[in-house]
């Protein structure tokens, strides 16, 4: 297989590209449960399901355990405190990000869950990565802190290093 | 493991490239298709059936396999798109020649992602919108986490690391190549920083798979031993990330006892440096934590343990929705003495291919290529 060479001279001046922007809107429908879940935010509740065949408490709320295949029945209400499972440190700017980088993006399991949310872990100073990343592993305690003002998103609440109980 | 197998006969990939520029995304996969059907001592009239897999929203072209299905060889053909990933077109491919649904089809598969003007941003429409989305979940933060929870749990010597970037880089550089990055030490996602991620590349790739009865003498077969693909939880915290607990099972699907060891080479797609250890490891080449011990071995292998990724992989050059079926390829291509620069000698009698995708290897496949039809004892 040989491949026809692209023919500089004969096209110089010929575009290169064609260049489009495409601004697409969406409106996706939560669902009844993840609905209820963000609508719990403005309350400062952290609202998750409990699958009745493994009888784990899912957070954030599902309405189904995917790892059962069964829909989820009664609704639990998980702490503010808990452990951090897992975490990276992000240095990627994107549009429309409510913090800029870099951040703590992280994985927390809550009193009272069976499963870990994400969320920003903030609090950490970040100009000095090693020093930060040893002050963190798994394990690490955390709690929950909510905006003064919460609007049902999951941007409402973080995670910073507990203070002691 | 697989009875009567179909084989690869036939393969092509467009040169590595950043940025390709002086074609357009259609003329790339005619040339791939063009290419395998070539190496196959075929042409399109010998083709039963075409299976592509697209990126749509990477390329801009939704529903992207009518747009580029004439360029595939699809007109007038069966056609058939898998939107998942590149290695479950070749997966499908397999199981519709064993099915006896055709007895030569073309699998051609790409990634085109200069097309985008920020495909770090296309990248976060792979996000769940409500939870995940907003908080600028991606995949190189998902390998973040996955590098993450693998340093928390098992010791990690730097000097690992750096060896298996540096045996990457090599072998890829002599493979396709592929020259370093100059700003890779800027860190991406703790602990990961540039020169441990995939670095996208434009590329179009393409098979031809055929059935036993249509090996000639005149091709130089991959036989297809062994195929299994499985996914896991979206979810990451349902998901221990310090191992791939799909590659683990999609192993044990294609190779019975799930352990590679005693093949010749392995080509494995990698989400990082770090994660490479890990997916070693998932496929039974060296126990929990010690992946570092076999990640960089990229060369000669005196106690017949395999050789891993002799391609050099994907880390340094990844086609998006084609890393992984690359992986397959390359493997194919050295049992079938056609890996160019690094061709293993002698010719390889088996090899695995393994793929991964979805945030931190959520799903998996993996495939074993012998040289001999009936596998390899």
């Amino acid at each position: 297989m040989t491949t026809t060479p692209f023919d500089n001279a004969a096209t110089s001046s010929a575009p290169a590209f064609f260049e489009q922007t495409w601004d697409l809107s969406y409106r996706h429908a939560l669902g009844q449960t993840v609905g209820a879940f963000l609508a719990g935010l403005k309350d400062k509740k952290l609202l998750g399901r409990r699958c009745p065949t493994c009888e784990r408490a899912l957070f954030p709320a599902r309405s189904f355990c995917d790892r059962c295949h069964e829909p989820t029945t009664d609704w639990v209400e998980v702490g503010h405190r808990g452990v951090l499972e897992m975490f990276t440190i992000v240095y990627e700017a994107f549009p429309g990000m409510l913090v800029d980088p870099p951040y703590v993006l992280a994985y927390a399991r809550l009193d009272g869950a069976d499963t870990a949310v994400v969320g920003y872990l903030k609090g950490l100073d970040l100009t000095d990565v090693t020093k930060a990343t040893q002050l963190i592993t798994t394990g690490t305690p955390i709690q929950v802190r909510f905006s003064d003002n919460p609007i049902g998103q999951v941007t409402d609440f973080w995670f910073e290093l507990a203070s002691p109980a | 493991m697989l009875d009567g197998g179909p084989a690869v006969i036939g393969a092509f990939h467009t040169p590595v490239r950043r940025q390709v520029f002086d074609q357009s995304l259609e003329e790339m996969i005619f040339e791939a298709a063009r290419g395998a059907l070539l190496d196959a001592n075929l042409t399109i009239e010998d083709i039963d059936a075409v299976v592509l897999s697209t990126s749509d929203q990477v390329e801009g072209r939704v529903i992207e396999s009518m747009v580029t299905n004439g360029a595939a060889g699809g007109v007038g053909r069966d056609v058939t798109t898998i939107a998942s990933a590149g290695e479950h077109a070749f997966a499908y491919a397999c199981l519709r020649i064993l099915a006896g649904q055709a007895r030569r089809i073309l699998v051609v598969v790409w990634s085109k992602e200069s097309e985008g003007t920020d495909p770090s941003h296309a990248d976060r429409l792979s996000a769940e919108p409500f939870l995940l989305r907003p908080l600028g979940m991606t995949t190189p933060a998902a390998a973040g986490l996955q590098a993450s929870a693998y340093c928390a749990k098992y010791a990690l010597d730097p000097a690992d690391v750096a060896a298996v970037r540096a045996a990457r880089e090599s072998a890829a550089t002599a493979a396709v190549g592929t020259t370093p990055v100059s700003d890779g030490d800027a860190m991406v996602a703790w602990p990961l920083a540039v020169h441990d991620l995939p670095r996208g590349c434009d590329l179009a790739a393409a098979v031809v798979l055929a059935a036993p009865g249509e090996v000639t003498n005149a091709h130089t077969p991959a036989w297809v031993n062994g195929v299994g693909w499985i996914s896991s939880s979206y979810e990451l915290a349902d998901r221990d990330l310090s191992t791939f607990a799909a590659l683990e099972e999609a192993a044990v699907m294609a190779l019975g006892d799930g352990r590679a060891h005693n093949v010749d080479l392995v080509e494995v797609q990698e989400i990082s440096s770090i994660g490479s250890f890990a997916a070693c490891e998932a496929l039974g080449l060296a126990g929990p934590g010690l992946g570092a011990t076999v990640a960089a071995r990229g060369s000669a292998t005196p106690d017949g343990a395999p050789v891993v990724n002799p391609s050099g992989g994907n880390l340094p050059a990844n086609p998006g929705n084609a890393a992984g079926f690359m992986r397959l390829l390359s493997a194919a291509q050295q049992i079938r003495g056609n890996a160019g620069a690094v061709q293993l000698t002698p010719r390889p009698r088996s090899a695995v291919g393994a793929a991964l995708n979805g945030f931190a290897g959520q799903s998996a496949t993996v495939v074993l290529f012998t040289s001999d039809p009936e596998g390899v004892s």
